[in-house]
């Protein structure tokens, strides 16, 4: 539901492709674009499919080292900084590409390039004993729970979907957190976020309904599919939150969204947006959010009978 | 108050009779009187909102303060639209000003050393406000702050007066409760071996989300000394500057060999700097770890971890 958005990652340079991106695109960037259409890129490491992995990273490693070398570099933070550079100088020559598809590369291999994981290009590592469930629950349970409390559904019809108790969700709602704090990785947050955002599909919830209103189901429904919504509504949020108000009830009163639901679909968004990387797609989705946020907040100024520098003038 | 005119009459070998130069006037005129009166305004909000503030988070039962982070909230939206004001009228009447005139009429010398006074002197205005600002600005975030010392001294309080008081729901024997717990727990009874469920005070619970808080309460001095430190080695730095530019042009070998002094001096404190700062930093962080520690021992291999995790990001 969300591709239309951000249209899907199939390993072939894609860029502006779906509907949705070709209008944000002017006949120019079209143009460009299509300088870069024959170069194929493996699906799951991005990497251009025309040369060897090994032979690019014998490459960064040469020019980083004879410039480290070179600069008689030592700090370990500047030295990864050399590599970083190197690392997108040799990709973005060796596929010819433009930035965009370097940040889907550098995003698809945050972890083996930065140590850190990033959002929507992150599987599940079961070795990691940050990991391992505790009392049986799973990080995709933990997440689909708190999502679900979110939204308001009743704790005792959680705890027995996941035959647990007050008592053992006090301890999984100290453990979670203290992994994620944990880890340098970021990795147990990152999952917990994708996680958070599937908690519709958990197996264990089928069963449970948020309590929302008729009114509720079809403006979350428009939530997950209609980016515009999406961005209006967080914008709205914000200024909300700007004019004193809470903007997560404020959206509870006005759209029939809790904050859990709206928070799984922002994961989604957040999710798609990484992992199909289009600077022209964010900067036009951020600017129609100011755009909203604007908006809302005359609305709510006009409410509380202005801002206090309102009669201040030039 | 203006430089522009001033300059003017002082050089009589300088005819400006540019047509612009009333323009800028005015707009630097209306622009400093605008930021009087803002400041007024944002200071009469900072007056008015302190108090309030500070009444509402102390006074409030509610566990997370919610009412105070809204209205805290509402006051920056505030101070945040005064600041956008600002800088809009910067951008449209002063330099959007400047920029039009350089386009239309290409100064030159004199006429163009007027120009850039103009922009200098409204920028140097406008710094003066971004100061006020960050000033109300400091004071109203100074209103989110508790003495968690209190919170922690209640909660104390709270354990000696039950800790010998809960009794097993079964059989009546007492059970003592052998330490604070801030979450729900399981608790056998030696008597009957009934499982009870111990469910510890909201204040009790806040614990784990205040002491992280209270420990840096307690590390502050610490973090003040560490804080301090690594602000030095950009302070010696930029004390040094002047004195190197200034190097450029002198021709006295004795004035020439101070100031080479006082720079080498300068530069064996940021050196200094340098090096103390990693190492206050650790000072700080050990001790605000070991009173975390202290406040949640349950949690102290998890906090060790972390403590680790933050001293192996320190490069010395």
């Amino acid at each position: 539901m969300f591709k239309k958005l951000f249209g899907s990652n199939t390993g072939k340079e894609e860029v502006n492709q779906n509907a949705q991106n070709q209008n944000l695109n002017s006949d120019e960037t079209n143009d460009f674009d299509s300088e870069y259409e024959e170069t194929e890129y493996d699906p799951e490491t991005l990497h251009g499919t025309h040369y060897d992995v090994d032979d690019f990273e014998e490459e960064v490693e040469r020019l980083a080292q004879a410039w480290i070398e070179q600069e008689d570099i030592t700090s370990q933070s500047e030295i990864n900084n050399v590599f970083f550079n190197y690392r997108r100088d040799v990709y973005m020559a060796w596929n010819q590409c433009d930035s965009d598809q370097y940040i889907r590369f550098d995003q698809r291999n945050s972890m083996a390039h930065h140590g850190i994981a990033s959002m929507g290009n992150t599987v599940e590592d079961e070795s990691n004993p940050l990991l391992a469930p505790v009392h049986g629950i799973a990080l995709r349970d933990y997440a689909a729970i708190c999502a679900k409390l979110g939204s308001g559904v009743a704790e005792d019809e959680i705890y027995k979907a996941f035959g647990i108790d007050a008592t053992i969700w006090g301890e999984l709602n100290t453990i979670w957190p203290a992994r994620m704090a944990e880890d340098t990785t970021f990795s147990v947050s990152v999952l917990f976020g994708q996680y958070f955002g599937e908690a519709d599909q958990h197996p264990k919830l089928q069963g449970i309904k948020t309590n929302l209103s008729e009114e509720g189901e079809a403006n979350l429904e428009r939530l997950k599919n209609d980016p515009y919504f999406y961005y209006e509504l967080t914008g709205a949020r914000q200024a909300a939150y700007e004019y004193g108000m809470d903007g997560a009830q404020w959206i509870l009163d006005n759209f029939g969204i809790g904050l859990g639901d709206f928070q799984s679909v922002a994961m989604k968004y957040m999710e798609l947006q990484n992992q199909n990387f289009d600077s022209n797609v964010v900067l036009h989705y951020h600017e129609y959010q100011d755009e909203k946020q604007a908006e809302y907040a005359e609305k709510f100024a006009a409410e509380q009978g202005g801002n206090v520098a309102d009669d201040v003038e030039f | 108050m203006f430089g522009l005119f001033n300059k003017k009459d002082a050089d009589n070998n300088t005819s400006v009779s540019a047509e612009w130069l009333a323009q800028i006037h005015e707009n630097q005129q209306r622009f400093f009187d605008f930021l009087d009166k803002i400041e007024v305004r944002m200071q009469e909000l900072t007056d008015a909102a302190i108090p309030e503030l500070t009444e509402m988070r102390n006074n409030t039962e509610e566990s997370f303060k919610m009412d105070f982070h809204r209205m805290k909230s509402g006051i920056d939206g505030q101070m945040e639209n005064i600041r956008k004001k600002v800088y809009d009228v910067h951008d449209d009447k002063i330099l959007d000003l400047y920029h039009e005139i350089k386009h239309n009429y290409s100064p030159k010398d004199k006429e163009r050393d007027l120009l850039d006074t103009f922009r200098t002197d409204c920028r140097n205005r406008y710094n003066i406000f971004e100061e006020k600002y960050q000033v109300c600005s400091n004071a109203i975030n100074a209103t989110d702050y508790e003495d968690y010392e209190i919170a922690y001294q209640k909660v104390l309080d709270e354990y000696a007066a039950i800790k010998d008081k809960f009794n097993c729901k079964q059989c009546g024997s007492p059970i003592s409760i052998e330490k604070i717990f801030f979450i729900n727990v399981h608790l056998n009874c030696s008597a009957c071996q009934t499982q009870n469920t111990f469910e510890p005070s909201t204040q009790a619970r806040m614990v784990q989300h205040f002491a992280q808080d209270l420990a840096q309460q307690r590390a502050a001095d610490l973090y003040e000394k560490y804080q301090k430190e690594d602000e030095k080695e950009r302070f010696h730095y930029h004390e040094m500057h002047p004195l190197k530019l200034s190097l450029n042009f002198e021709k006295d070998s004795k004035i020439k060999a101070e100031v080479e002094a006082k720079i080498a001096d300068l530069e064996a404190k940021r050196q200094e700097s340098i090096k103390n700062t990693p190492l206050f930093r650790k000072e700080y962080l050990h001790k605000k770890f070991a009173e975390w520690k202290k406040i949640i021992p349950d949690l102290a291999d998890h906090l060790e971890t972390r403590l680790q995790n933050e001293l192996a990001n320190i490069e010395e």
